[in-house]
């Protein structure tokens, strides 16, 4: 490979000025500027760069993080040229990780404070009652540190895909919420019939899980929740739809630490769920049907 | 002769370009205090907004010394004209800019009424309406300048849906009305800087063209 196509090929956009002119571009920068290197050879670098404090950066040499065309670059000027890399993914991985690291704290913090006081409480031998109440109250504290553990381990660990039936995943799922459901006189019902799908089982457990047990714990009880499947291209277009009124807010409620007032959840559910549908190259939304008379969650899954 | 016009014009080019980008950095900046409760960039939009005024000036008085000295004609003429008038339209865009910092400081004080969702897609739709009007200017290109224009519809409605949403708030519970009119400014505000970067867009289109493009009755503000 020459110089000239290694130059070319660098992911990273360079811009290159001779005597206070540009004097070439790789494929990188014309596509970030939105220029050939022929109409942008021999014009001041602000007719290129469009830009007050890139202009300044030659001018001043050094690096600087900004936003161009809505990602996020780090723009370092050495002598003769601008250096501009994409670092949005690295600032979107990080934020994701900061919100995590502030819910995760946030969570594991309330339930061990408390469990903490409880013994503190039961070392000075309070009345059996009081001693009673202590511990279920703690056991429930445990249960919340347990669902949250359980959350992180399926939703962060890596992907182990196999093609299987989506009904395998639901028949998992049926099996794991039957008591809950039962309990709150929830029928399951699925709409869909031969969905062959490819990715990991358990994520794909996780996802029906989380969103049942948010119908079924949200919308009215005793009702049903309907699961449909529909193509699109590539994957397949999965509904959970309950029979809830409108939400407030449907973009929201997929960010991290949005639990509702009577959740017993970790708060994470519908964050994981977005974050495994993501990993797939899928999207997940929420809205109100009005033609299915309730609200529909929807994650894309890869087909087989 | 000709020669001393294209210096002079590349240099008044040159100025018009920072300007635009130093608007946009405002309005990002701006947008940083509304979206994320960035409250200590409040003040780098009012000295930002200090500088777009002096450039405002400055090149007001290049473009009154070009058409004094080279007395320029056709599209030159044409192109001093498109950046005198639309000077008036980006420092606009900066004090609208100041506007959304400010109201975003108020609202940051307070639990907000609801996601900004829409604030969010207004801004970024102005700032891809800024840079590419910023490109139609270098690039001399008349369908990215007319696309720009047809934008502002995409803002309009926007600030249309907001506006009821905030109204349905206010009837709702009378207790969210000091917060829903801030957030009314804030739409408004960003509703007023989509059609002063349109203005911008209809005069880069009649100096490519020189052709004038039918505009709807002009608004107050």
């Amino acid at each position: 490979m020459s110089l000239n196509n290694a130059f070319q090929a660098l992911e990273l956009a360079v811009v290159l000025f001779e005597q206070g002119r540009v004097s070439g571009l790789n494929l990188a920068a014309e596509q970030l500027f939105g220029i050939s290197s022929e109409r942008a050879i021999q014009r001041l670098p602000i007719e290129i760069l469009r830009h007050h404090r890139l202009e300044r950066l030659i001018l001043e040499g050094g690096s600087l993080e900004l936003e161009l065309s809505g990602r996020t670059f780090v723009a370092k000027s050495v002598t003769g040229a601008l250096l501009l890399e994409d670092v949005t993914a690295a600032r979107q991985r990080e934020s994701e990780l900061r919100e995590v690291m502030a819910v995760l704290s946030h969570e594991f913090r309330t339930p061990v404070a408390a469990i903490k006081s409880l013994l503190e409480a039961l070392a000075l031998e309070p009345p059996p009652l009081t001693q009673a109440s202590f511990i279920q109250m703690g056991l429930l504290e445990v249960e919340r540190l347990v669902r949250l553990v359980e959350d992180l381990t399926v939703g962060f660990r890596p992907q182990a895909e196999r093609t299987l039936l989506l009904l395998e995943c639901l028949e998992r799922v049926q099996r794991l919420t039957n008591a809950e459901l039962g309990r709150r006189d929830v029928r399951l019902e699925l709409c869909f019939s031969d969905v062959l799908v490819r990715c990991d089982p358990d994520k794909l457990v996780q996802v029906l899980l989380n969103l049942i047990e948010n119908a079924a714990r949200h919308a009215p009880n005793p009702g049903r929740i309907r699961i449909f499947a529909t193509r699109s291209d590539a994957f397949w277009k999965i509904g959970v739809v309950d029979e809830g009124t409108v939400l407030p807010d449907y973009h929201g409620i997929f960010e991290a630490q949005r639990r509702s007032l009577q959740s017993r959840g970790s708060g994470m559910g519908l964050y994981i769920v977005r974050s495994i549908v993501r990993a797939w190259g899928g999207e997940v939304a929420g809205s109100y049907r009005a033609d299915l008379s309730g609200n529909e969650f929807l994650f894309f899954v890869p087909a087989a | 002769m000709r020669e001393a016009l294209e210096r002079d014009l590349r240099t008044l080019r040159a100025d018009f370009i920072r300007m635009i980008s130093q608007v946009s950095e405002q309005l990002h900046l701006a947008g940083g205090v509304l979206l994320e409760g960035k409250i200590e960039a409040v003040t780098q939009v009012h000295e930002m907004d200090r500088l777009v005024d002096d450039l405002e000036v400055r090149i007001e008085s290049e473009c009154l010394r070009v058409i004094a000295l080279h007395q320029p004609v056709a599209r030159d003429l044409r192109l001093v004209a498109a950046i005198l008038k639309s000077l008036s339209d980006l420092e606009r865009v900066g004090d609208y800019a100041v506007h959304v910092a400010d109201d975003g400081r108020l609202l940051a004080a307070e639990p907000p009424l609801k996601r900004y969702v829409n604030f969010g897609l207004m801004l970024a739709r102005l700032k891809t309406m800024l840079e590419l009007a910023s490109r139609a200017f270098t690039e001399q290109d008349a369908v990215v300048a007319r696309t720009v224009a047809e934008m502002d519809s995409e803002i309009d409605d926007l600030y249309e849906q907001t506006q009821r949403e905030l109204v349905t708030y206010m009837l709702e519970d009378p207790r969210t009305i000091t917060k829903a009119l801030a957030l009314l400014r804030v739409g408004r505000s960003l509703q007023r800087i989509g059609d002063h970067i349109e203005n911008l867009a209809d005069r880069l289109g009649y100096w490519l063209t020189g052709a004038r493009v039918p505009n709807d009755p002009p608004e107050e503000g």
